[in-house]
């Protein structure tokens, strides 16, 4: 019986199957699998919008035309069509929704060194300046409100925290509560990380600006667990 | 300082330039130590591989040698082991010579 090997689509799709998100260019498909750049090519686009459905028309194989005149098309098996996608001009991916969202949350004190000191300002010198931001994953049900609610409350936590190390002590003249003094802010900046697993380390920087007017930066990172968001 | 025999699973190649010949080069050979990924970066590409067979911290500087990676990120990356950074692979990362002094000074 005549061996079949398997096909260059199949190796292509195989090979984007097992590193979902992940783009490719051609080349680089080409010089992994030893495949013709112009197979590769050719497969993707076979992959990307699936095969010409055919059947039987007066006895004889035709291929199948849609009400408007194009080729009806089939999927091949596992790709679904609009998995295998092209992510920008030459790169290739096989699409697969995940289950987390990346997100970057930030908290800022209301402007101090505004000409309203009275309403604004939250530190007797009047001119000192806090903001942070982090980012990290969240599940992807959660709605902004309660990422806002639980990640950048904790950035601002933490921020404070690291302001009473450096022997700035804020603790008793703000609350994250109070939308007056404290700006909580999030937005979700990518959709399909490439992260398989939670992780639940967020990872920011805290600006500090002192009444003198000098910057000061550091890093912050904190930890929030998946069932936190419940 | 931070274990050189730790596994590492894959090694990123920074190529500097647009010359095309000498990428073709590098995809080619990296290729036969894994899949590899190429981007684009601001003064060139950059080349992801991962690895069919983990290899050693060490070795993996020996790879990124052979490979022609930026020398400047090799030694960055070798400071950093030496001052025992974790954050080893500088691909994606900010490149920043004066850092390296502060690395050292550190050590």
């Amino acid at each position: 019986m005549k061996k079949f090997s398997e096909t260059n689509i199949g190796r292509i799709g195989r090979f984007l199957k097992n590193t979902p998100n992940k783009s490719y260019t051609v080349k680089d498909i080409s010089i992994n699998l030893k495949i013709n750049p112009k197979s590769v090519s050719s497969s993707l686009s076979r992959l990307k919008a699936g095969r010409n459905k055919t059947g039987m028309i007066n006895g004889r194989k035709r291929i199948l035309k849609t009400k408007s005149g194009k080729n009806r098309k089939t999927a091949y098996e596992g790709f679904k069509i609009g998995t295998v996608r092209n992510t920008s001009k030459g790169r290739w991916e096989f699409f697969t929704k995940t289950k987390f969202k990346l997100w970057k949350v930030d908290f800022k004190l209301i402007e101090t060194n505004s000409k309203n000191k009275k309403k604004n300002r939250w530190d007797e010198s009047g001119n000192m300046d806090l903001s942070g931001h982090a980012t990290g994953l969240v599940p992807s049900s959660v709605e902004k409100s309660r990422v806002v609610g639980i990640a950048a409350a904790e950035l601002f936590r933490k921020g404070l925290d690291i302001m009473q190390g450096e022997g700035v002590s804020l603790w008793n003249a703000v609350a994250e509560d109070d939308s007056k003094t404290v700006y909580l802010g999030g937005q979700m900046i990518n959709e399909n990380p490439l992260d398989k697993k939670y992780d639940s380390r967020w990872d920011g920087k805290i600006n500090f600006v002192n009444n003198i007017g000098s910057s000061y930066s550091y890093n912050v990172n904190f930890e929030i667990e998946e069932n936190e968001y419940d | 300082m931070i274990d050189v025999d730790r596994k590492v699973e894959s090694i990123g190649i920074d190529i500097d330039g647009f010359d095309k010949p000498f990428l073709n080069k590098v995809q080619h050979n990296a290729a036969e130590y894994g899949n590899i990924q190429t981007t684009r970066s601001k003064n060139g590409h950059h080349i992801k591989i991962d690895l069919f067979v983990p290899t050693t911290l060490k070795n993996s500087l020996w790879i990124r040698f052979y490979l022609n990676d930026d020398p400047l990120r090799i030694l960055f990356d070798a400071m950093r082991i030496i001052s025992d950074n974790d954050n080893i692979d500088v691909l994606w990362d900010e490149k920043q010579k004066k850092s390296i002094n502060g690395i050292i000074t550190q050590s």
